[in-house]
């Protein structure tokens, strides 16, 4: 991310959020494309493409399909941050239904500072709320570097935590999943065997039984 | 299916009550056999109502659909088989999210369904209900409540089946409520995939489809791949793709997603009513898993569980012996005289000695039987697993193998196939090796039978006990030396679900006994019958003609001998009479057999007789007393004096000889069924033959060591 974003108008910021989507998605963001996907006419969208492209944030050709810069890029993936923490603040704090926290999250995303976003990524990670899918630090592998994250067997006799990923190495994820456990799940330490192993865990409202190496293998964050 | 006629599937979890509805809904018709190639057990039974004829299948319990274990393929494919009315899904409602996992399952694949809310009753308890209505319009499925022991929940479940049989609605895609993330929108675009692929009445099955394939349910994804390879690829690609962007396995996905459902369109129909009150099962859990008594308590519980059986069996079987008895001398005392003299032989020490001697013991099997189903059903079995998974691993096995071995004590083909549970094939063949060495409940009437003749009745329990550990014993190590050698690797994983404790229900329980009492009491009737008759004509034939000693006269002099007192004469008689039984046996098949094999046995003790015995056992353990019975003819008034067949034995051998017997009968080579299970169940000769032989060798020394030792003391 460049250290000072240009400021954008609202209606930029859409535009690129637009066209990250669209790309993701489709592998290419046409103009046409852009134009059905936010429900305006052709030549707002050609107007709104040159002055993105002007700011270095596009790069487009006529007849051919936008692509993001890199800074086009970083300023997208910081409003999509925005959207996902008020919308996650809004569902998982307030309680709001996903619809209505959604669009409300659509209109704020633009009027939030990023300082302000900063203070309130802190006060969702003090309270601990929310799972992966909400934090404003998601990104592909960041469950091995998550400072929250702690493997399932480090937790001690009635701690509670949820449940950030699985890996493979457990086996058949399948049969742990028809038995509670999965992404989510919020669990808890209910028992250590008198030998020292293996463990009961309370999850999905079952208990069930198992070693110490095996919960090696769940990573989950402290709540 | 004709008309008024309609067949239903019981589907659920473990623990959830399925078979107590299933027991119910039945009765007394149920039918109990296997599913085609494998021994998971399959139960099928009928019942009428509401007009109509209504047969059911009863599922194995199952956490999922996934079909990763035999369990999990037989309840998926019997269900995408198709060739049924309605699945009733029974929901145990105390543990009512995580059950509907498996509902979920069955929602997407679109089949007309109902959900039998099992156990509500316990779910009040603690306070809380089920908004059923609700819930029926949250999955689009008709919705019951049941409790499984009650006659007119039951009565209301049959109607409410047969209603749904006739017409049901069929389930909401329950995906449909997950909401657009890019998990729901891998799925629309592998179903339009799939879609393409399928023959036109299948086409709507491609949504649950393609959610099974993002669970690589190996079933599904098997199929599609032989059926159309280049939609196999199109499918996996976008799986791959899904996998990348998020960083997660795709099963991972699909299962946390599938939580979330229920979360969001079932937990709301979970309502509280008042405060929860105290939890039994967290308090006795307190106690049982506790950290300094719990382990004493498994104990005590065992050895609770062998005396129970013991102390309670012995006045039964005694009663059941004087009732062989009286009968043997009454067939005795009214046969004709003179006529078919062979046939009144065979009948009283064939038939009546033979399988009465099996026979007596049935008040103790089905004690034991008893103690192991109430350990079952109450919940304490998976505590058994969870407190000895730790001690267990040190031999290389899990928590999860102390439940087939403790089956072992009952009957070690059961627990055979029980360890199907362990996911580790080294780790099951450990187990399958050892469990013959869990005194299963044939060898414990032999014991019933030796322990009095050798030992004071005051040591009679202590001295069962000691047999039973050294068992275990020889069992650990033995699983240990396999796990170190043979079967070495694989550390598997140890998961079980830890069920509430639960009162264990009459009916069930008494079902269970009945079950394999009866087992018992067929096998009695038909092998060790078989076996006795063979064993009698064997031992009887050719016969002695003239002794080498008139033992009639010397018997005469002895007892007209005034210098002797009565318990000496007695002594003296019991004697001479053994001495003649002895060499009219050596003149038999079996007695030459037995002759023949007494060399390789004398070492350890054992003359003739008890050779031919061991033989004989190799059928079924119990027939071990039946040939002792034969051979000394128990059960019969023509020896002229009424001793039994204990004291007789106990005349005949010292102690260092019973013991020696004793051991040998506890780590022998198992009976020809426990071989025959072992091999359908491992598929090798290889294993089946290694236990049979390895187990006898093991014997052999075990009891030539024991022997020795004994003849020093």
């Amino acid at each position: 991310m460049p250290e000072n974003p240009p400021k954008l108008s609202e209606n930029l910021e859409d535009y690129l959020e637009t066209i990250s989507s669209l790309s993701a998605d489709t592998g290419a963001a046409r103009p046409s494309d852009i134009a059905a996907a936010m429900n305006v006419k052709r030549p707002s969208v050609t107007a709104a493409l040159n002055s993105l492209r002007e700011k270095g944030l596009v790069e487009y050709e006529k007849y051919r399909p936008v692509t993001l810069t890199q800074d086009g890029e970083a300023v997208a993936k910081n409003v999509r941050r925005k959207h996902e923490l008020l919308s996650d603040f809004f569902t998982n704090v307030l309680g709001v239904n996903a619809s209505e926290a959604d669009l409300a999250a659509c209109r704020m995303e633009h009027a939030l500072e990023d300082s302000i976003m900063k203070k309130l990524v802190k006060f969702l990670k003090g309270r601990g709320a929310g799972m992966c899918s909400g934090c404003p630090n998601r990104s592909p592998g960041c469950e091995s570097s998550c400072p929250h994250a702690v493997a399932l067997s480090d937790l001690s006799k009635g701690e509670r935590a949820v449940v950030l990923s699985i890996d493979r190495k457990l086996g058949n994820l399948g049969t742990y999943a028809g038995m509670g456990l999965a992404i989510g799940s919020t669990v808890s330490v209910l028992r250590v065997a008198p030998l020292g192993d293996p463990v009961i865990i309370s999850v999905h409202g079952s208990e069930i039984s198992m070693r110490k190496s095996q919960l090696k293998n769940i990573m989950v964050k402290r709540i | 299916m004709r008309d008024g006629h309609f067949r239903i599937l019981l589907a659920g979890n473990p623990n959830s009550g399925k078979t107590t509805i299933f027991n119910e809904l039945s009765g007394m018709r149920a039918k109990v056999g296997n599913y085609a190639g494998v021994t998971v057990e399959r139960k099928t039974g009928g019942f009428s109502a509401g007009g109509c004829e209504i047969e059911v299948e009863d599922l194995p319990g199952v956490y999922t659909l996934s079909a990763s274990s035999a369990e999990e393929k037989i309840a998926a494919d019997a269900i995408s088989a198709g060739d049924f009315d309605l699945i009733v899904n029974v929901v145990d409602s105390s543990n009512f999210e995580r059950n509907l996992f498996l509902t979920m399952q069955l929602a997407e694949m679109k089949m007309p369904m109902i959900v039998a809310l099992n156990m509500s009753d316990e779910l009040e308890k603690e306070g809380k209900f089920v908004d059923a209505p609700a819930l029926s319009a949250a999955l689009g499925v008709p919705v019951i409540k049941t409790t499984g022991f009650d006659k007119r929940s039951i009565a209301e479940l049959k109607n409410f089946i047969a209603k749904n049989a006739r017409a049901c609605t069929l389930a909401h895609f329950p995906w449909k409520s997950a909401g657009d993330n890019i998990l729901t929108r891998k799925i629309a675009e592998i179903s339009r995939v799939l879609s393409d692929a399928l023959p036109p009445p299948f086409k709507s099955y491609s949504d649950w489809m393609a959610v099974r394939f993002l669970e690589k349910d190996p079933s599904v994804t098997a199929s599609v791949r032989e059926r159309a390879p280049h939609i196999y690829e199109a499918a996996r690609e976008r799986a791959a793709a899904l996998e990348a962007q998020t960083d997660e396995t795709s099963e991972s996905l699909v299962a946390a997603a599938r939580y979330r459902i229920i979360d969001s369109i079932c937990m709301p129909c979970l309502k509280t009513r008042a405060h929860a009150r105290t939890n039994f099962t967290k308090m006795l859990d307190a106690v049982f898993l506790n950290r300094f008594v719990g382990i004493p308590i498994f104990f005590a519980l065992m050895y609770g569980v062998f005396e129970f059986v013991f102390a309670l069996g012995e006045p039964l079987m005694g009663l059941l012996e004087s009732l062989f008895a009286y009968a043997a001398d009454s067939i005795s005392a009214s046969w004709p005289e003179g006529s078919f003299p062979l046939a009144k032989k065979l009948l009283v020490e064939g038939v009546i000695g033979g399988v009465g001697g099996v026979f007596v013991f049935l008040p103790n099997v089905a004690l034991l039987f008893l103690a192991l189903s109430i350990l079952e059903d109450s919940g304490y079995m998976a505590r058994a697993a969870f407190l000895c998974d730790r001690a267990m691993r040190r031999f290389g096995l899990s928590g999860s193998s102390v439940i087939p071995m403790l089956l072992g004590f009952g009957c070690s083909v059961p627990a055979i196939m029980a360890t199907r549970s362990l996911k580790s094939r080294f780790e099951r063949i450990a187990t399958i090796m050892v469990i013959p060495l869990f005194s299963c409940g044939a060898r414990f009437p032999v014991y019933m039978l030796l322990i009095p003749a050798f030992f004071a009745q005051k040591y009679c329990g202590p001295v069962m006990f000691a047999i039973y550990i050294i068992g275990i014993a020889a069992a650990m190590l033995l699983a240990k030396a396999l796990r170190e050698t043979v079967v070495k690797g694989e550390d598997s994983s140890f998961l079980i679900e830890l069920p509430p404790y639960r009162l264990p229900r009459a009916k069930t329980v008494s079902l269970e006994v009945w079950g394999r009492t009866s087992g018992f009491i067929k096998k009695a009737g038909t092998v060790i019958l078989a076996m006795s008759i063979i064993l009698w004509l064997l031992s009887t034939f050719p016969e002695k003609e003239s002794f080498s000693r008139d033992y009639a006269a010397e018997i005469a002099k002895v007892e007209s001998n005034p210098e002797l007192g009565a318990g000496a004469k007695a002594e003296k008689v019991s004697e001479l009479e053994n001495a003649k039984l002895s060499e009219a046996f050596d003149h038999t098949a079996m007695g030459r057999i037995g002759s023949a094999l007494e060399p390789v046995f004398r070492p350890l003790g054992y003359d003739n007789k008890i050779v031919s015995a061991l033989l004989g056992s190799l059928a079924a353990k119990e027939v071990f007393i039946s040939q002792l019975g034969i051979i000394y003819g128990s059960g019969s008034g023509t020896s002229g004096s009424d001793t039994t067949l204990r004291e007789k034995i106990a005349a005949d051998y010292d102690t260092a000889q019973g013991i020696s017997i004793l051991i040998f009968i506890l780590l022998t080579a198992p009976c020809v069924a426990t071989i025959a299970t072992t091999y359908t169940e491992t598929k090798s000769l290889k294993v089946a033959c290694a236990q049979f032989f390895g187990l006898a060798l093991i014997a052999y020394c075990a009891a030539f060591v024991f022997y020795r030792i004994a003849l020093l003391a």
